[in-house]
């Protein structure tokens, strides 16, 4: 009788070798933070008064914060 | 000739642009269809609305002369740029016939809502350069 083992791209497991999940997390870090940079240079530029220029500074530094935070984030397993 | 006000500018470089998204779920809606978000707009569909409204800024406030914020509009336009590439071409191999694993429904989930907050940064920053322009 034939033992039907499992393939090994079938077991549960982290997806850290997954470049696309990696590259959408990025986008969706970086989106996420371009976001809340804008928010909060808005709101700086509402509330201050020599911060006018606020929103795109908020906006490229969210970014960048958002994108480093997307690449570093780690899914859990799945099916584990 | 006077610039446009704000809700004429957003009406029809933004409500009119994205109008088939709305519609496309109402239409799901009253054909009782599953239509789900990530459905609709997990082949990065908003990721050309998004950079076509920052080339457009971009152009318009380099037309209008040199703006000591050029440059910011210059690099925000290029980061939106650079983002959508991203978000279309995780969409496009997404979609592409590989082993999926069971990841795709989730690179399609991330990749929708990454596109959609994308499209409202673009339409927020578009009014804000414009503005700061003065043609708006």
């Amino acid at each position: 009788m034939k033992k039907n083992t499992p393939h090994l791209s079938d077991l549960p497991s982290r997806d850290d070798h997954d470049p696309l999940l990696r590259a959408a997390n990025l986008a969706l870090g970086a989106t996420s933070g371009m976001g809340l940079g804008i928010a909060l240079g808005l709101a700086a530029s509402a509330l201050l008064p020599g911060a006018g220029s606020a929103p795109p500074y908020g906006m490229l530094a969210g970014t960048a914060v958002g994108a480093v935070i997307g690449i570093l984030w780690r899914d859990e397993p799945r099916g584990g | 000739m006077s610039p446009p006000a704000l809700p004429e500018s957003l009406f029809y470089n933004s409500v009119l642009p994205l109008s088939p998204v709305p519609l496309a779920l109402l239409l799901g809606w009253l054909q009782e269809k599953e239509m789900r978000l990530a459905r609709l707009l997990g082949e990065g569909q908003l990721a050309f609305y998004a950079t076509l409204m920052s080339a457009s800024t971009l152009g318009d406030v380099v037309r209008r002369g040199s703006p000591a914020d050029l440059g910011l509009v210059l690099a925000g336009s290029l980061t939106i740029m650079i983002l959508s590439t991203i978000v279309y071409s995780v969409a496009v191999l997404n979609h592409a016939p590989t082993r999926r694993n069971g990841r795709g429904p989730r690179r399609e989930r991330r990749t929708s809502i990454a596109s959609s907050v994308l499209a409202v940064c673009t339409t927020v920053m578009a009014v804000y350069f414009r503005v700061k322009a003065g043609l708006l």
